[in-house]
C-alpha cells in the first residue's frame, strides 16, 4: 500500500509540474474542459458505513472512469454528463469475514453553475456489482445505488485533478424482505484527462 | 445511460450482508467427563481428614487439612486447620475462539462457574459461546481457545512466623477487571510439567493461548445444512488437586511464603517435587454433531456407578486411555493383561531383537514404550530397552549389536512409556537459583539443595546411559541421544490422551443414555470398577485395563436412531 501511495504521488506531482508549464489559460475557459469527454482513474481510502462497519475494516481501493458529454445547443442538458465507473475494493476484517467488491456502474453528473475557482459536480447514478464472499464462499451480482460528489479543477490543458466522495449501496431488499444492504463509501484522489 | 443491475440471485435466498448475521454454528463448552446429562455427581469430599490426607509424588493430593510444606501431616497451625477450604468456583476468560488458524469467535467470555450440580457447565448441559460461521466447505481438525485465565478459588498464602509456618492471606487476582477476587491463576503454570523445560524453545513455549483442543472426527462446515453444534469439553469436574509453589514476596521484603491453590489434576502428566509447571493436565475433546440427525444409545447397567463410552470404530482404546504402570502404588493387584511372560531371543541383526509372546500385547503396547529383558546371550545385564513394533505374537526392540540369540526362554516386562517413573532419563531438577541470594535463609537452603541435587543427578543418569538405545551404539552412541528420545517417547505416549468424545454416566442399575450421536460406527466401553464415584477415583481418568470393550462391537447408529444396548 505505501509503495503504491509513493507512486502514485510522484505520479502526480510530476503531471502538475508539467501542466504549470503549459500556455497560461483565461478564467473563462476554467469551465469549458468539463464540455470535453474524460477519462481517469481515482485512489483512496474506502471504508463501510453504518451496519457494514461492523463487518470490515478500513481499506485502500481505486478505480477508473470515463464520461461524455450530453449535446451542449440544449442551455439545460449541457450541464450534465454521463459517466462509468468501475473499480475493485477488497475488505477485510480481523476475524474471516471478507469480501471482494467490484462496483460497474453509471451515473449522471451535473456541475454546480457557481464561478468560483474549482468546479463542485453531484453525482447519481446505479449499477451492478459483483461481491465475492467469505465465509459463506457466496457469490453474488447485485443492484447498486450510487451518490456523490466530485471537486476539481484543471492542472492544465488536458489534466484535471479532483477529490472525490461516494456513497454507494448495495440493495438487497429484493431477496428477501429482511435483508440488509451494504453502505460503503469511496473517498479518493482522482487524476482524469480531457480527450 | 444507467447501467441496472440484474440479478443472478435465484439460488441464494437471502442477501451477503444477512450472511454475515446468520449463525448456523453453536459451540457449547462444558466442563464434565459425560458428554450429557444425566452428568456425574461431584465427589463427596467432607469426608478426608488429616489423618488420612493423601500425598502422592510430594504434590499433594486433594485435602481439607492446612498441610504445611516441610512438615506434612503435621499441622503447624491449629488456627489455620479451619481456614483451609476445598475449591468452590471455577474461573474461565476466553478471548477468541479460533478453529485450526480461522478466527471465527472474537468475542471475549469471561465466566464464573460454581461448583454446583445445578451449574450448566458442570451438569452435562454446557454452557453456549457467542461465534460467527467458519469457512463453508473447509476441514478443520482442532479448536482453539484463547484463554487468557484460569482460576480456582480458596487459595491460601502461608508465611514463616516466630512460632513456624502460619496462614497469611488468601491469595487474590483481577479477573474480568474486577480487583480482589480471590483465587489463583493458573494458566500462568501451565506448561508441560518438566519437558517444556527441557526444550530449546522453553522461553516461548505456550499452551494455554491459544488452548488447541483436538475435534474427534473433524469438523466440516455446510452453510447449506442445518444448524451444526460443535461441543468443546475439558475435564475440570472431579479433576482437582491441590499444588504448592514456593516463592519469596516481592511486595513483602522478600518474605518466604508458600502458596497452597488448586489445579487440574495431574493424573495424566505427573508432576514431580518442587515442580511449578502443571501444565498437560488440561484433558479435551471436542466433536460436531446435528441437531437433526443425531440418534442416540441407551440400555440398562449393572448394580453399579459407571461410565459407559462411545469412541469411533476402530480407534485404539490407548486414544482414551492410559496404560497401568506395571508397579502402580494404588492398586499392586495384578492387572487382568499380564504385562510379563518369557520366550526366546533372536538376534535380527543391526541392533534389533525379537522376543516370542505368549500373549497378545499388541492392544495397550506400541512402538516407544519400554521392555525390560532378563540377560540373554551374551548380554549379562538385565536392561530396559525401547520397543520397536508390537505384534500379536512378538516384540522387536533395540539393543546392542552382537549378544546373539538365546534359544531359551527370556523372562520380560513391558513398562508404558506414559508413565514418568519407568522413564530412566528422568533426571532429578537442578534447585531454583534465586534472585533473592541476600536472604541468608535461602542462599543456605539454595546450597543444600543444590548438594543433594548432584548426589541424586550422578545416579540417576547412570540408568540414563544405560538405556540402549540405537542400534548401532558402538560408532553413534551418544547419552543424549538417549535422554532426549526417552523423553519424546514419553511426550508421545501422554499428548495424544483425549476424552472420549462421547460418555455418560449411570448410576447403580438406572440405565444409561448417550445422547446426540452422529450416525455412524463406534466402539463401546464401559468401566470394569466397583464405583467411579468413590472418593479413591477423585482426579483421576481410566486405565486401558479397567475399562471393557462390548462383546458386539462396532455398534452402528442411524440416522435418529435410537439403539438400545443392555451392559452385562
Amino acid at each position: 500500500m505505501n509503495m503504491k501511495k509513493t507512486a502514485f504521488v510522484i505520479l502526480a506531482g510530476s503531471l502538475l509540474f508539467a501542466g504549470f508549464n503549459q500556455d497560461a489559460y483565461a478564467a473563462k475557459t476554467r469551465k469549458d474542459y468539463f464540455f470535453k469527454p474524460q477519462l481517469g482513474g481515482w485512489f483512496g481510502p474506502v471504508t463501510p458505513l453504518g451496519e457494514t462497519d461492523e463487518l470490515f475494516d478500513t481499506e485502500l481501493s481505486g478505480g477508473i472512469f470515463f464520461r461524455i458529454n450530453l449535446p451542449k445547443d440544449n442551455f439545460i442538458l449541457k450541464y450534465f454528463k454521463i459517466g462509468v465507473d468501475i473499480s475493485y475494493q477488497h475488505y477485510e476484517s480481523k476475524g474471516i469475514n471478507d469480501l471482494h467488491f467490484v462496483p460497474l456502474y453509471g451515473s449522471i453528473l451535473g456541475l454546480l453553475p457557481i464561478d468560483i475557482p474549482v468546479r463542485i459536480q453531484l453525482k447519481w447514478g446505479a449499477g451492478a456489482a459483483y461481491l465475492y464472499q467469505r465465509p459463506d464462499r457466496l457469490e453474488l451480482w447485485e443492484p447498486v445505488i450510487h451518490t456523490g460528489l466530485e471537486i476539481s479543477f484543471p492542472a492544465g490543458r488536458t489534466v484535471n485533478i479532483g477529490l472525490r466522495l461516494d456513497y454507494l449501496y448495495i440493495y438487497e431488499g429484493y431477496l428477501d424482505s429482511k435483508a440488509e444492504g451494504g453502505h460503503f463509501l469511496n473517498i479518493g484522489i482522482c487524476l482524469y484527462f480531457n480527450i | 445511460m444507467i447501467v441496472f443491475a440484474f440479478v443472478s440471485g435465484c439460488k441464494n435466498e437471502q442477501g451477503i450482508f444477512q450472511e454475515y448475521d446468520t449463525k448456523r454454528l453453536k459451540v457449547v463448552l462444558k466442563g464434565t467427563f459425560a458428554s450429557n446429562s444425566p452428568a456425574e455427581s461431584f465427589i463427596d469430599l467432607s469426608s478426608i481428614t488429616s489423618e488420612n490426607v493423601r500425598i502422592k509424588d510430594d504434590s499433594i493430593v486433594l485435602c481439607n487439612e492446612s498441610l504445611i510444606p516441610d512438615d506434612p501431616g503435621t499441622p503447624e497451625d491449629e488456627s489455620a486447620l479451619a481456614l483451609t477450604e476445598l475449591p468452590s468456583r471455577y474461573m474461565l476468560d476466553i478471548a477468541e475462539m479460533e478453529l485450526n488458524h480461522d478466527n471465527f469467535s472474537k468475542h471475549r467470555k469471561a465466566r464464573i462457574f460454581s461448583m454446583v450440580e445445578t451449574e450448566a457447565f458442570f451438569d452435562g448441559t454446557g454452557i453456549s459461546l457467542d461465534c460467527d460461521d467458519p469457512v463453508h466447505l473447509k476441514a478443520y481438525s482442532n479448536v482453539r481457545l484463547k484463554t487468557r485465565k484460569m482460576a480456582f478459588d480458596k487459595a491460601k498464602i502461608y508465611n514463616v512466623t516466630a512460632d513456624g509456618w502460619a496462614y497469611k492471606e488468601d491469595a487474590e487476582i483481577i479477573f474480568n477487571e474486577k480487583d480482589g477476587v480471590k483465587a489463583y491463576n493458573v494458566n500462568l503454570l501451565q506448561k508441560n510439567s518438566y519437558y517444556d523445560s527441557l526444550r530449546e524453545e522453553s522461553s516461548h513455549i505456550n499452551k494455554v493461548y491459544p488452548l488447541k483442543i483436538p475435534i474427534v472426527g473433524g469438523m466440516t462446515f455446510n452453510r447449506n445444512k442445518e444448524e451444526m453444534v460443535l461441543e468443546v469439553r475439558i475435564l475440570v469436574k472431579n479433576f482437582i488437586k491441590k499444588y504448592e509453589y514456593k516463592d519469596y514476596d516481592s511486595e513483602d521484603d522478600d518474605e518466604l511464603v508458600a502458596i497452597h491453590f488448586y489445579g487440574f489434576s495431574d493424573w495424566l502428566r505427573d508432576v514431580g517435587a518442587g515442580e511449578y509447571d502443571i501444565g498437560g493436565n488440561i484433558i479435551g475433546v471436542a466433536r460436531t454433531y446435528v441437531p437433526s440427525s443425531v440418534g442416540s444409545i441407551s440400555g440398562t447397567t449393572p448394580a453399579r456407578n459407571m461410565f459407559v463410552i462411545a469412541v469411533p470404530a476402530g480407534d485404539p482404546i490407548t486414544n482414551y486411555a492410559l496404560v497401568r504402570p506395571q508397579d502402580d502404588p494404588e492398586f499392586p493387584a495384578t492387572p487382568p493383561v499380564p504385562y510379563t511372560g518369557s520366550g526366546p531371543v533372536t538376534d535380527l541383526t543391526d541392533g534389533n531383537y525379537q522376543i516370542v509372546t505368549p500373549e497378545d500385547h499388541s492392544e495397550i503396547f506400541a512402538a516407544g514404550d519400554y521392555i525390560e529383558v532378563n540377560p540373554w546371550g551374551t548380554n549379562t545385564a538385565t536392561k530396559q530397552y525401547f520397543v520397536k513394533e508390537v505384534t500379536a505374537t512378538a516384540i522387536t526392540f533395540m539393543a546392542k549389536s552382537g549378544y546373539g540369540d538365546s534359544a531359551l526362554d527370556v523372562d520380560y516386562s513391558l513398562l508404558p512409556a506414559s508413565y514418568r517413573d519407568n522413564n530412566p532419563c528422568d533426571l532429578p531438577k537442578a534447585p531454583d537459583r534465586d534472585e533473592y541470594l541476600d536472604n541468608i535463609y535461602s542462599y543456605l537452603d539454595y546450597l543444600a539443595s543444590y548438594e543433594e541435587y548432584r548426589y541424586e543427578w550422578n545416579a540417576a543418569i547412570q540408568d540414563c546411559n544405560d538405556l540402549e538405545l540405537l542400534a548401532a551404539l558402538d560408532a553413534d552412541w551418544s547419552a543424549f541421544n538417549n535422554y532426549a528420545k526417552a523423553w519424546v517417547n514419553y511426550e508421545n505416549s501422554v499428548k495424544k490422551i483425549v476424552l472420549p468424545p462421547l460418555a455418560a454416566y449411570a448410576a447403580s442399575v438406572a440405565g444409561y443414555t448417550i445422547e446426540n450421536v452422529m450416525p455412524g460406527s463406534y466402539d463401546i466401553y464401559y468401566t470394569n470398577i466397583d464405583d467411579v464415584s468413590d472418593i479413591e477415583r477423585y482426579g483421576k481418568l481410566f486405565y486401558a485395563d479397567e475399562l471393557d470393550a462390548y462383546s458386539a462391537n462396532p455398534v452402528t447408529v442411524g440416522k435418529n436412531e435410537s439403539v438400545t444396548l443392555n451392559i452385562p
